[in-house]
């Protein structure tokens, strides 16, 4: 261990002794989704008043989003209670009653956590479902330290994976590290990452960039975001370990703009970095210098492929561009330039940490390691959750998602984002893993599971979603900018209960022309919502052909349908 | 070496060329692939995928791809058409033309269907090819007909109905035609590095247009024409004979400029000229022109064409027979003397035409012959001399490898377009641009270094920077010791505190310039005369060509000399008269003759002369002064007015002819159309006519002048350049004048000042010149913002009335920039048929001030 790093640890004990020592601490997690309830407003409540003996911070979300405005509060001896849902007032008196006691106080608490057994009334943490069926690794900070201070990441741990990978390791042990761990990317296309990286590492070239992708413009999916949010530490590790691993100069986070709080969240990371020596010239005081910088994008779905992005860091119309030239060969500025997905890299620190075998002991023999699902629509924890690979999707929706929030059964779901597919009833015993849920016709991808009961028309969702992925299409390649257009056209007529009876032919003469014929994968996967809800409600599209349907609910006409419509 | 590759396309094993995709090496054996948004010359795109073909992988994986963007590899089976390419081809297409007009596209009796049927099928009218532009011009057809769409496609049609745009000079934008293949931006962006135009919206509604859906005169277009060349639809087209089938096509020479570009052109049933386009099989332009030449080309069309000889009779013209009037004129010329003739040869003169006015100036036995626009001999002399012949040392293309380009005294984006091209492109890429011109000129905008010398002190500079390289010690070791040393004695003139107070361009400058040049491998000069009089000349090319010695940058990739000229027949006018030791002079002395009288006739051959510029606004007097004058050329204007002789020419389009252009190509311009009338004469046949009927053996004269200067006839011979340093007497005390001196500039767009407003349906500028004096200067002559003042030149002759602004840069210097966009409207709204002539030019003229 350099001395270096040991000043950082010592450094951060120091600190996390002067907020915890003999103090109770209110962690407030004012996450995105704990903004949009009022957690900003309660933390800014709690932090005005003043009591020696209480210490309110700042956390990120931990995953539990129905139950936010969500608090915790730790007392001097480590035990630890969770609150639910409150709101000003319940935390003001939450805040009065352990300035002056170190009881616990049971009103609205939903958990605790102990080294001893408290109180029967209220269950442990480990103990509720949705927590215990989780294994968290690249999540594992989430609710504990304050987005992107140093010294928490450091107290938890944090850069000793970079310490030990450029004192103990080659660039090339790195590399077959990933490789061993059977990390893939979480990006959507489940390429093996050390692989891909392998692509890039014996690249001579002088300049080479590691690219991070955060654009994650799925509906229903907020895992990417929710990283770099609650821990971008582990991302910023995570990225200088790839441009070690890869011999690469430097590394551009991409996020669209307007999603301040992991925006900030991100640059403070990046700057206190740069603070502590852990990025700019000879990290930790190694021959290896790395720099990061963020970059921001339009309001643009197509940009999180990986060339589109290229061209928007490079300042252009952010649309695809063909392959090859691979990135690894001709990427950013027609450099070498490797690309991963947040979560994936969010991964890499704890595989140097603690080894690719441990990282292989968890998940399935192809998919190693974990999950990160985002739950949303009607189910009734929606949240994010690192579940490892190979539960099935049943134990995900009814244990860790606490099954239909509504009286009516659950009877599809819609899983990898707007490109991934639809699945009924009959796909819920299929595992959570990369192949799995292919073969189930729908894809991991993003990780986002949006949940539908039976009050839900398929047409109508795959009319939002065509009309979604049209919106969101660049407009470059004639088969996606028309066959999108042309597809929402039939789904409405679908929807009109005005359809002819060919429409479904027209369909997948349509999605065969986009699938084989487009330049993306956004073109490319544009039909499979139809495809794959075809193959689980055949029967009741078919019925929609023949004017049995209800006519469906008003829903938002896409505005790029056709050229002369205005915006 | 790696073996010689192959690759399979239906059936056949192919060369693979390096680097070629699978659809260049199909284009290249003749197999037809279908494409729409790929354009040879441009960069692929892959957005069409029209050219999808099925490949299996020498490994046996099977896909299938984009034919455009796929790189072809040794031992893959491509087949371009089966039952599934095939369909998904027409998949693809049918998605295509559900926003396309395509009635006609997919009808079966296209072919027996006449403009005025009665249309069999119902297709809506509006829908229908025969009112597209390019009706059966088009690319689109060939994909839908190769493709064989069925009658109805079964997608819902939509037609766009946007609005055509039709208020910008010289062509029409109809978007409801557009496709989005990008191949209109893409050239403007990556060939002509303009990017007036690019893709709006996402989506369904992208679309091409202008950024913020601006005029064409604020987006910043040239005008050059080519993304009409390669729109694959009727959504781009020129305005003029926009209607217009083509029945012959020619490989031609645009007359235009010096440049003397190749270009197709349409020629119609009816025997006009009808549409200038790129060639893309032209080594020497890639298949681009300029505004010139995609527009300027149609002056032999007219309807003011003079079709008959004139001769005045008091106050007016009445037409006379061929016959007669050379015997009328003959009689009078017959009673002057010799050198109390004057001729004045057109800057559009081809070899034939001036080996003519040779052959009359002879007869004549008259010193005073001009060719009209080769106002600095020795320019030509110096060069001749120095280089050994009249063109630019290497193709034009060479330019786009250098590592930094020096543009000298040239307004080339104007006047030889083509030049730029090169230019700009390696200036967005490796190169170093570097402008030495007191003038803004369009360049400057892609320049990394600008230097703004006095005018005429160019040389000066040029000769400083070989100094400061001297100095540093950078210069090439492998010349002459001997000839280094006295040049390095002779550098001690061009000290660069002293150089950077005469010609007021910092010292700074001149070393970041040096700076450039010496860090450079490869540094091209391209160089006019703009600025420069026929008194610095000798040592301004001197000081180019010693510099381009010292740094070794004479001759190779990249590297060279590229000297610019005004007006194609300049340059062969000067080396015919030259070889043939045939005195000659310029139209300035000729004028001062007239004015003191001691010239008393003038025969003028008029093609592409700009009345204005060549007399200076004082027509009358000289004809006044004159006893004769005949005037030869094509159309009526001012000096027709004037002249007591007219007779009629043939154009360039209605006689073959010679022409050697910039970068020393001996071209033949083919006849394209038949002469408008029978009595048209070319140049060189008034030659033998006027004076005394002298027959020539014109083919003859031709293959002898063309042996001279070429070993293959089909280009100059170019003798290797020698390593000579050559300098004489700098004689800077003429060069420390105290004058004002006034400069306009022009340039494409700056659009944060730009406002543009409709005016009798076109778009125009509206934006006002400014002056912008040194705020000294303003203070010597008692002059406060925004009062209106008023420039004369020498002569007093009022050059510009405007306000103006102090915040000028440089002492002495008054300038003033106007807008391209402004130029070309006026060009195009002036009703001159023969606009490419009357481009005015960016002369720099010592000026007096009054309030």
């Amino acid at each position: 261990m350099t001395e270096q790093y040991k000043n950082l640890e010592k450094l951060a004990n120091e600190y996390i002794d002067s907020i915890y020592k003999n103090k109770v601490v209110i962690k407030v997690q004012t996450g995105t989704s704990g903004q949009a309830v009022g957690a900003d407003e309660i933390f800014s409540l709690l932090s005005s008043k003043k009591s020696d003996k209480i210490n309110v911070i700042e956390v990120g979300s931990m995953g539990l989003m129905y139950l936010e405005p969500l608090i915790v509060v730790i007392l001097p001896n480590n035990d630890q209670i969770f609150y639910a849902n409150v709101d000003e007032k319940i935390s003001e008196k939450i805040f009065n009653h352990y300035s002056s006691s170190n009881d616990i106080l049971k009103e609205n608490s939903f958990a605790y956590e102990s080294s001893r057994n408290l109180d029967a009334s209220i269950p442990k943490l480990n103990e509720l479902p949705q927590f215990a069926k989780q294994l968290r690794i690249a999540t594992r900070n989430f609710g504990e330290v304050t987005p992107g201070d140093i010294l928490q990441y450091i107290s938890t741990g944090g850069y000793a994976a970079l310490n030990k990978a450029l004192f103990e390791m080659s660039p090339e042990d790195v590399v077959e590290e990933v490789k061993n761990s059977g990390l893939r990317g979480r990006g959507g296309a489940a390429f093996p990452t050390g692989v891909k990286w392998s692509f890039l590492a014996p690249n001579k070239a002088p300049v080479k960039y590691v690219l991070c992708n955060c654009e994650e413009g799925d509906p229903g999916a907020y895992n990417d975001k929710g990283i770099m949010e609650t821990d971008p530490h582990t991302l910023v590790e995570g990225l200088i370990l790839n441009g070690y691993a890869t011999n690469s100069n430097k590394s551009y986070v991409f996020i669209r703009q307007g999603h301040d709080i992991p925006i900030n969240a991100i640059e403070r990371a990046i700057a206190e970095a740069y603070e502590k020596g852990l990025l700019g010239k000879n990290i930790l005081g190694s021959d290896f210098s790395f720099d990061m910088e963020v970059s921001l994008t339009g309001d643009s779905y197509v940009a999180g492929e990986e060339t589109a992005l290229m061209e928007a860091i490079e300042g252009k119309r952010s649309t695809p561009r063909f392959k090859p030239p691979f990135p690894a060969a001709s990427g950013l500025w027609k450099k070498p330039t490797n690309i991963n997905n947040v979560k994936t890299i969010s991964y890499v620190p704890q595989i140097i940490k603690n080894g690719s075998d441990w990282f292989k002991s968890t998940g399935t023999e192809k998919s190693s390691g974990t999950a990160i699902v985002c739950l949303s629509g009607h189910i009734n924890r929606p949240g994010m959750y690192e579940i490892p690979m190979g539960m099935t999707i049943d134990e995900v929706l009814e244990e860790v998602g606490g099954g239909s929030n509504s009286n009516k059964p659950i009877k599809m779901l819609q899983t990898g984002g707007p490109l991934g597919g639809v699945l009924g009833k009959e796909a819920f015993s299929t595992k959570i893993d990369f192949d799995e849920m292919a073969q189930s016709g729908a894809i991991l991808g993003s990780g986002g599971i949006i949940v539908c009961d039976d009050s839900v028309s398929v047409v109508d969702l795959i009319r939002n979603l065509v009309a979604f992925n049209q919106f969101e299409s660049c407009g470059k390649c004639f088969p996606c900018r028309l066959g999108n257009t042309h597809m929402y056209d039939v789904l409405q007529r679908l929807a009109d209960s005005k359809s002819n009876t060919n429409d479904l032919q027209l369909l997948e003469r349509i999605g065969n022309s986009m699938k084989i014929g487009s330049l993306c994968g956004h073109g490319q996967l544009g039909y499979n919502p139809i495809s794959s809800s075809l193959k689980y409600f055949e029967s009741e599209i078919i019925d929609s052909l023949n004017n049995k349907v209800e006519p469906l609910e008003k829903m938002l006409t896409p505005t790029r349908t056709r050229p002369n419509s205005t915006e | 070496m790696a073996d010689e590759q192959k690759i399979n396309i239906n059936g056949k094993n192919l060369d693979i060329k390096s680097g070629q995709t699978i659809l260049q090496v199909a284009m290249d054996n003749d197999i037809y692939i279908p494409y729409l948004c790929y354009y040879p010359s441009m960069k692929p795109y892959g957005a069409c995928r029209a050219c999808l073909v099925e490949v299996e992988m020498p490994n046996g994986r099977k896909m299938t791809v984009a034919s455009c963007t796929t790189p072809a590899g040794d031992s893959m089976k491509v087949e371009s058409e089966n039952d599934s390419v095939n369909d998904l081809r027409k998949g693809v297409v049918e998605l295509l033309m559900s926003e396309h007009p395509h009635g006609c596209l997919t009808c079966h009796r296209t072919e027996l269907c006449g403009p005025q049927d009665i249309c069999q099928r119902h297709v809506a009218v509006t829908d229908r090819c025969t009112i597209c532009p390019k009706n059966e011009r088009c690319e689109l057809k060939d994909t839908a007909r190769f493709v064989e769409l069925d009658m109805t496609i079964p997608l819902n049609y939509n037609r766009r109905d946007l609005p055509i745009h039709v208020d910008d000079p010289f062509y029409d934008r109809d978007y409801n035609l557009c496709i989005v293949c990008a191949r209109c931006v893409r050239v403007c962006d990556e060939i002509r590095i303009d990017s007036a135009l690019t893709l709006v919206s996402r989506s369904g509604v992208s679309l091409v247009g202008t950024s913020n859906g601006t005029s064409l005169l604020e987006s910043g277009c040239e005008f050059c024409g080519a993304c009409i060349d390669v729109c694959p639809t009727g959504a781009l087209v020129e305005r003029n004979y926009k209607w217009e089938k083509s029945d012959k096509e020619f490989n031609a020479t645009c007359f235009n400029c010096a440049g003397g570009c190749d270009a197709l052109v349409e020629v119609n049933k009816s025997e006009k000229l009808v549409r200038f386009k790129g060639d893309l099989s032209s080594e020497s332009t890639r298949g681009q022109l300029c505004y010139k030449g995609k527009f300027g080309y149609d002056y032999p069309n007219s309807t003011s064409r003079i079709k008959k000889s004139y001769i005045k009779e008091v106050y007016k013209h009445k037409t006379i027979e061929n016959d007669q009037v050379f015997s009328e004129l003959n009689s009078k010329l017959s009673n002057l003397d010799s050198n109390e003739i004057a001729i004045i040869s057109s800057p559009r003169a081809s070899v034939e035409d001036n080996l003519g006015i040779l052959n009359l100036a002879k007869k004549v036995n008259t010193k005073y012959v001009a060719s009209a626009y080769l106002n600095n001999i020795p320019y030509y002399k110096t060069l001749s001399e120095r280089i050994g012949y009249l063109s630019s040392s290497s193709n034009i293309w060479n330019l786009e490898k250098s590592d930094c380009n020096v543009v000298i005294s040239s307004n080339i984006t104007e006047e030889n377009n083509l030049i730029s091209l090169p230019i700009k492109k390696a200036s967005k890429e490796q190169s170093k641009l570097i402008v030495i011109d007191p003038r803004e000129i369009d360049l400057t905008r892609y320049a990394k270094l600008w230097l703004k010398p006095v005018p005429g002190t160019e040389g000066l500079i040029v000769n400083t920077i070989s100094k400061i390289i001297f100095d540093q010690n950078l210069e090439n070791k492998d010349l002459d010791s001997d000839q280094v040393d006295n040049f390095k004695k002779f550098m001690w003139n061009f000290d660069p505190v002293k150089i950077s107070n005469i010609t007021k361009v910092p010292e700074k400058k001149i070393y970041e310039a040096a700076e450039l040049i010496s860090k450079s491998n490869k540094t091209s000069f391209t160089f006019g005369q703009d600025t420069i009089n026929d008194l610095e000349t000798n040592n301004y090319i001197d000081s180019i060509y010693n510099l381009a010695v010292i740094t070794d940058n004479l001759e190779g990739e990249g590297k060279g000399l590229y000297p610019t000229f005004n007006g194609i027949g300049s340059s062969s006018f000067y080396q015919i008269f030259e070889s043939n030791k045939q005195p000659f002079t310029t139209t300035k002395e000729i004028l001062e003759k007239i004015n003191d009288k001691s010239i008393k006739a003038l025969i003028i051959f008029g093609d592409g002369i700009n009345p204005d510029l060549l007399f200076e606004n004082k027509l009358d007097e000289i004809s006044e002064n004159l006893e004769v004058m005949i005037y030869a050329n094509h159309l009526k204007n001012k000096v027709f007015d004037n002249a007591d002789f007219v007779i009629p020419t043939k154009t360039y389009a209605e006689q073959e002819s010679t022409v050697i252009n910039l970068a020393g190509k001996i071209k033949n311009a083919p006849k394209m159309i038949q002469p408008v009338s029978n009595n048209l004469l070319s140049i060189w046949e008034i030659s033998e006519k006027i004076y005394n009927d002298k027959k020539i053996d014109i083919v003859n004269a031709k293959n002898t002048f063309i042996s001279k200067i070429s070993d293959d006839n089909l280009s100059i011979s170019k003798k290797p350049l020698s390593n000579l340093i050559k300098f004489s007497d700098p004689e800077l005390g003429q060069y420390e004048s105290k004058s004002l001196y006034y400069l306009p500039g022009r340039i494409l767009n700056r659009p944060e000042e730009i406002t543009v407003e409709s005016e009798e349906d076109m778009n125009k500028i509206k934006t006002p010149v400014k002056l912008r004096l040194h705020p000294n200067d303003a203070s010597a002559y008692n002059l406060n913002d925004s009062t209106k003042i008023t420039l004369e030149d020498e002569n007093g002759n009022i050059i510009i009335s405007s306000e103006f602004l102090a915040d000028g840069e440089i002492e002495g210097m008054i300038t003033s920039t106007d807008y391209f966009g402004r130029m070309v409207t006026d060009l195009e709204s002036s009703k001159n048929p023969d606009f490419s002539s009357i481009v005015p030019q960016l002369e720099c003229k010592k000026i007096k001030i009054k309030k």
